[in-house]
């Protein structure tokens, strides 16, 4: 009786704990049991992942696998362009797995040596030898999650021809043929009246307008806005600019990073390339990043985190992210080395002024650098670099020259022609001297009359005089009221700025696109000036530069051709001229009139302004276009504002009446189209890139298609892309530049261009013979990478002594120089030569063409205003508008991108970020529906309430709120493409964006003195909606 | 339960609840393991007895939870085809699994009646072992630098002395346990839980972080339920009162205790924002995944306890030398 009990206590125990451990573990045996039967590719215990690539033996030894390929090409899954390895399924031709290029200075630091052989470099990888990490190459999530582009099944493949009105969605199929000839020729191609074709268009010699000479010739009408730089860009440009002769070709910078490039480019002296700097990581003691976050934004986001990490966890380095909006960059794991300093969105440029006027007052700034006037004064001193700190500029405001550098001509009239030209400073005992002729110091702070060889008496100061006079409009209490950062705060940032001698730098990127964002980036670029730091070690580099690919190269004259056509004439988005040198301006002058304002802003001294461009081109000012060519880019999404000012207008094929998108995908942009041409994503195309900055080796990224292409084909078997297509149109135009005898090469032989490969197989032998040729590849090694798909092509294009080389070189993913070759002693070994300009006498002497102004040739703090100088803040008051929004940039999503499953599973939707006692004072809590209001426009999405936004702004991760990219239904023929709502999820801020209330011509929101978007510092209001 | 980290981007969290029921049975059935080592090398077999029950429950009830808070647990052998002598967690691997067995070794030749010189030998592996668990389940949390919570000097030793303390405790709840096992279990229970409530003290007092946690995000788990309740209580009444009463309630008390500081440190240890911004919803008592891992780790324990008692009372004695001498 006693077993029996016992017995049944036993049982009814184990039946219970039976019955708690089936409802335990129930979700760990479901995992189990899918990890065993799931997908059941495997071999082996390793639940349903794929086999290896590749195994490493106890000795190093690589054993490929057989079924599979590993390729090191370039990345496109958002601007970085970073070097990635990936690896293909052979049977399938699928990619498996985008991981990291271990040559490329982009995804590996160190970067493995260039000769590495490839097998070896699949060793390196492994950990083989309790290696570990040491010898890892990354890629990001977003660089993992593109593979999906290639099997996307929205992918357009075949040309498309719209079959209803424009923007409808409704498209059929039509043929190659048809396509190119509709194109070029022209006529009733939609039922809606003629159109005129390229062949009409391109009209070399007739003025678009008789009235405006200065517009330029009719073939400017065709406008081209290609995609960033990814690659594949310059043979865009040859089509557009050298071939067919339109001066109309843009990319996106006027909506991305203008007013950094320019702020840079003033600083630089290079208004027309726009070169930019980057803090010396490596080096680096102190980094001040002001609306950029390293590891977040600014490229290449994924080296500036890498190496951000390693300055703080092993130099001990320093970090301030000065940003609205905390992100990525100031984490629990950077400890007390990095801060977040939250700012009033738009007011950087006040706190940046604030630190030169503290500097400047409290010595703080590098006197031996400032001091030296010339290069070789500069080199004497053992300084780097040089800047025009002590050069004299005329400071009468109504003397014709003022805002110039006073010439020593202009004293001495006898001087020599070189002479003439110089810039004057003044000696320490104070005689004026040539500033090339000085090898000495020469006075930093001087402010005088000078009697000139005219007989004129001038006011003159120095451009530091006139950087600190600047610096002075304001005390640092009233800086700091504007900008929301407390004095105290202010001065510690910028005592620690100036503690660590040379290796301190700062930097800025997309957080200046706002309404004073172009003297708030020049203002950044200066504090780097007065800590001497270019081209030193840890201060900031202009990057190491590229191997010559596109380019006058040691192979292949790819720019040169016979018959190449210079454009001429503006801008079709008035960037770059001068408004003062338009018809219309002396029209106004000769009729007695007060030229001011001008219908719409120029500006004078920035870039083509593609931001513009459509509402320029659909209101004729500065005139009509007669057709555009998207290629793979998205003004319409990317533009603040731009959607709502031109959706009617773009629907009306009078306003704009041909319009072709060249894109593997429908944005927002292409859906406008009356055809699209399908396109390779980057896993088939070709192309070569060099990096962005961050740099500071040679670098020549080469992109090839590790992919088999998925378009469809022509007749004579090429493969349907942006290439084919302006070859095929150039061809049949009969343009310079295309078909037999387009390139020459070294020896001046004519080659042909009829295939897109040709074009980037000569880049590629250029690249391949730049200074010391490569070696020849093996053809083992061609195997293992997939090179040898290529090797029929290679030889048919390409001489004998070249194509093994190329194949060389695409073996290792481009060609890059050994991280040593970066350094040397206490420098940089690639060095940015130019005079830094503390004034920059070509801003100094632009005017604001709606006032009349002469802009301020330094930093200087002017709030965020429309084009007329109304600052923001006073037509739409805080009062009423208590909100300033800013967008962030996401690390996962890529506003280029369709949906790509593998990020909409980590990152499927974005929030309105509010400050938590901000939210608290509306009356909201994370998770609480409400509309988002600005004068442009409005967003609906939700709440989420956190400590790391500042005060009084909404903040927007960038690249959710699609209404294209599979956001939407289309059709082709009888096929119907479902939305997906992948992408339509959250919100975009670019919905937000506003027209300029002062421009009689509408244009959105822009920085007054060059032009970029303001995307940033929006305001707005907000209320919650029911749920 | 998700976390929203950096930049809204929801994940998983690395660490599930079962986390939370691993740790506090294995760091239970250590503690119990080398009191009824050190009973047993006092006083005998027999002396540890008690002791020894509990850690053989506790013991063949740990893996299983373990196995539950892999995420890909079909991946269990991956452990076991390759070396990773730098990584805590791979030498755990080993550690748990030979702890287990020598726990259950120790049992099956004590309930055997073997020769002592055996029962020694599974003693001191026993104990070998038990430390070795002791040292990495600390080690491989203390290890990750990315959780300053863990990665504390107080962490790996207030983890360490509540896993004594809950193993004391599981040693009181066991009717055996009586006499010299359970006076040891008392003195042990009394002396780690002081230890451990004055190490917790001096951690909150300077350390911030930890000071944050106590005051600002887990007061009443951390102040009441670790070290007034599953501390001072317990150790308070280990030394006044030796009844059979006390002796369960303070066992309870002990084990509570650990659990909640498990808890509070794992919860929290992953919940702080990384970026101090935001919120991060922890996991809460009724989520599903939590009520799984109690329920199913109660369960385990529950089938444990037959599964030991079987083995004792009528599995072993059938091999042992009693078993012969019976016969005979």
């Amino acid at each position: 009786m006693t077993f029996s009990r016992r017995s049944l206590l036993l049982g009814g125990t184990a039946a219970t704990a039976g019955a708690a451990m089936a409802y335990g573990f129930a979700p760990t045996a479901r995992a189990f049991a899918d990890g065993v039967t799931g997908k059941s590719r495997a071999g082996g215990v390793s639940g349903a992942s794929w086999q290896p690539e590749y195994s490493v033996g106890p000795d190093g030894s690589v054993t490929p696998n057989p079924d599979q390929r590993v390729a090191f090409t370039m990345c496109m899954a958002c601007t970085t362009k970073c070097g990635v390895r990936v690896r293909v399924d052979k049977a399938s031709g699928d990619i498996i797995r985008v991981t990291g290029n271990p040559y490329s200075p982009l995804s590996a630091d160190p970067h493995i040596p260039y000769d590495t052989p490839v097998a070896e470099s699949f060793a390196l990888l492994s950990g083989q030898g309790e290696a570990g990490l040491d010898g890892r190459a990354t890629a990001c999530g977003r660089g993992n999650a593109a593979l999906a582009k290639y099997r996307d099944p929205r992918r357009i493949l075949k040309p498309l021809k719209r079959a209803g009105p424009r923007g409808e969605g409704h498209w059929v199929e039509i043929s190659w043929e048809q396509l190119i000839e509709e194109v070029v020729e022209g006529g009733d191609l939609f039922g809606e009246g003629a159109v005129e074709g390229l062949r009409a268009i391109r009209d070399l010699e007739t003025p678009i307008d008789p009235e405006n000479p200065e517009f330029g010739p009719k073939a400017n009408q065709l406008v081209v806005m290609p995609v960033y730089k990814n690659g594949r860009l310059l043979l865009a440009a040859r089509f557009a600019k050298q071939a067919f002769g339109t001066r109309n070709l843009v990319g996106h910078r006027s909506y991305c990073g203008l007013s950094m490039r320019a702020g840079y480019a003033a600083f630089l002296n290079n208004l027309a390339a726009q070169p930019h700097l980057k803090p010396d990581y490596r080096h680096a003691r102190f980094m001040l990043f002001i609306g950029t976050a390293p590891g977040n934004a600014g490229n290449p986001f994924k080296l500036q985190g890498q190496l951000m990490a390693r300055a703080r966890a092993e130099n001990g380095a320093d970090y301030v992210v000065v940003d609205p909006v905390l992100t990525n960059s100031v984490t629990q794991a950077s400890q007390e080395r990095g801060r977040w300093q939250p700012i009033r969105p738009g007011t950087d440029g006040a706190l940046v002024m604030a630190m030169i006027r503290w500097i400047l007052e409290n010595d703080r700034y590098d006197r031996t650098f400032l001091e030296r006037p010339s290069k070789a004064a500069a080199a004497a001193a053992g300084e780097f670099s040089h800047s025009n700190a002590t050069h004299l500029v005329i400071d009468s405001a109504d003397a014709p020259d003022a805002g110039r550098f006073l010439r020593w001509g202009q004293l001495d009239p006898e001087a020599g022609e070189d002479l003439a030209k110089e810039p004057v400073c003044l000696t320490a005992d104070g005689t004026p001297m040539p500033a090339a002729a000085h090898d000495g110091p020469a006075r930093l702070f001087h402010d005088d009359s000078v009697e000139l060889a005219d007989g004129r008496i001038v006011e003159v100061s120095t451009a530091l005089s006139l950087l600190r006079r600047e610096a002075e409009k304001k005390s640092l209490a009233e800086y700091a009221a504007d900008c929301g950062v407390a004095e105290a705060r202010i001065v510690e940032i910028a005592q620690a700025f100036t503690s660590h001698g040379k290796q301190a730098a700062a930097d800025c990127h997309g957080g200046t696109m706002h309404a004073a964002g172009f003297y708030t980036a020049y203002g950044v670029a200066m504090l780097n000036a007065l800590v001497g730091n270019l081209n030193a070690l840890g201060g900031t580099t202009a990057g190491g530069g590229s191997y010559k690919a596109v380019a006058p190269g040691p192979r292949y004259d790819l720019v040169g051709f016979p018959g190449k056509v210079k454009p001429r004439g503006v801008d079709a988005g008035r960037g770059g001229f001068a408004y003062e040198k338009t018809s219309e301006y002396k029209r106004k002058v000769a009729a007695g009139e007060n030229p001011y304002p001008a219908r719409a802003p120029w500006h004078a001294f920035s870039q083509p302004l593609g931001a513009q461009w459509l509402t320029a081109l659909l209101e004729g000012y500065p005139y009509r276009a007669k057709a555009l060519i998207t290629w793979s880019s998205n003004p319409v999404y990317g533009v603040a504002g731009l959607s709502a000012e031109i959706d009617a207008k773009i629907r009306d094929p009078k306003n704009l009446p041909l319009i072709v998108s060249i894109d593997p995908f429908i944005n927002e942009t292409s859906t406008y189209a009356d055809y699209i041409v399908p396109d390779r994503v980057f896993y088939e195309a070709w192309g070569w890139t060099k990096p962005w900055g961050a740099v500071t080796v040679k670098d020549a990224t080469a992109r090839w298609p590790v992919v088999d292409c998925l378009t469809g084909t022509t007749a004579d078997g090429r493969h349907m892309d942006m290439e084919t297509f302006f070859i095929d149109v150039a061809k049949r135009l009969g343009l310079p530049g295309f078909g037999d005898g387009a390139v020459p090469d070294a020896e001046g032989k004519l080659h042909p261009l009829n295939r897109g490969e040709e074009f980037w197989l000569y880049a590629g032998a250029n690249v391949a013979f730049d200074g010391t040729p490569v070696p020849e590849a093996a053809p083992e090694e061609m195997a293992l990478t997939g090179t040898d798909r290529f090797a029929g092509l290679m030889q048919e294009v390409l001489k004998p002594d070249e194509w093994r080389r190329v194949a060389y070189v695409l073996n290792r993913g481009g060609r890059f120089e050994a991280l040593e070759a970066g350094y040397d002693g206490d420098a940089l070994a690639h060095k940015y030569g130019a005079t830094l300009q503390i004034w920059n006498e070509t801003v100094a002497t632009a005017r604001n063409a709606m006032t009349g102004d002469r802009f301020t040739g330094c930093p200087t703090w002017v709030a965020p205003a429309f084009a007329d100088g109304t600052p923001v803040d006073t037509h739409f008051p805080h009062a009423d508008w208590p909100l300033r929004v800013v967008s962030t940039k996401s690390q996962l999503v890529a506003s280029l991108s369709p949906v790509l499953p593998h990020l909409t599973d980590l990152s499927g939707v974005n929030a309105i970020g509010l400050n938590i006692e901000d939210a608290a004072a509306f009356g909201l809590a994370t998770g609480d529906r409400v509309r988002l209001t600005s004068p442009g426009g409005s967003v609906e999405g939700y709440v989420l309430a956190r400590r790391g936004v500042a005060r009084g702004t909404a903040a927007i991760e960038h690249g959710f709120g699609h209404r294209e990219l599979g956001a939407r239904t289309y059709r082709v023929g009888d096929r119907v493409f479902e939305k997906g709502l992948g992408l339509a999820a959250g919100v975009a801020s670019n919905d937000l964006g506003y027209r300029d209330p002062s421009s009689p011509v509408p244009t959105v929101l822009a920085d007054p003195v060059v032009g970029s978007i303001a995307r940033q510092a929006i305001p707005a209001r907000i209320e919650r909606l029911g749920a | 339960m998700t976390a929203i980290d950096l930049v809204s981007i929801d994940q998983a969290l690395a660490w599930k609840p079962w986390a939370v029921a691993y740790f506090l049975v294995i760091g239970a059935a250590a503690g119990a393991a080398l009191i009824a080592v050190a009973a047993g090398l006092r006083g005998g077999a027999s002396q540890a007895r008690g002791a020894l029950r509990a850690a053989a429950v506790l013991a063949l009830s740990a893996p299983l939870p373990l196995f539950a808070d892999l995420h890909q647990p079909a991946r269990v052998l991956n452990f076991y085809l390759s070396g990773a002598t730098g990584s805590v967690m791979w030498w755990g691997a080993w550690l748990m699994p030979l702890f287990v067995l020598a726990t259950l070794a120790a049992t099956l030749l004590d309930a055997a009646g073997a020769r002592a010189g055996l029962l020694r030998s599974a003693f001191i592996a026993m104990a070998v072992f038990g430390l070795g668990v002791l040292g990495y389940t600390a080690g491989e949390l203390w290890i990750l630098a990315a959780r300053p919570l863990w990665h504390s000097l107080g962490f790996p030793l207030v983890l360490t002395l509540t896993a004594i303390t809950s193993g004391a405790g599981a040693v009181l709840l066991v009717p055996e346990a009586a006499g010299r096992a359970a006076g040891l279990a008392r003195r042990v229970l009394a002396v780690s839980a002081a230890l451990a409530a004055v190490s917790l003290g001096v951690w909150i007092l300077a350390d911030p972080r930890m000071a944050a946690l106590a005051r600002d995000h887990m007061p009443l788990t951390v102040i009441f339920h670790v070290l007034i309740l599953g501390l001072a209580l317990p150790a308070g009444l280990a030394i006044a009162n030796q009844g059979r009463a006390a002796a369960v309630v303070a066992g309870l008390a002990a084990i509570w205790g650990a659990l909640a500081f498990r808890w509070a440190l794992f919860t929290a240890g992953q919940t702080l924002s990384k970026v101090e911004t935001t919120h991060y919803p922890g996991p809460g008592f009724t989520d599903a995944a939590v009520l799984q891992s109690l329920v199913g780790t109660l369960g385990m324990i529950a089938l444990a306890v037959v599964i030991v008692t079987i083995l004792v009372a009528h599995v072993a004695p059938a091999f042992g030398p009693r078993a012969t001498a019976d016969k005979t």
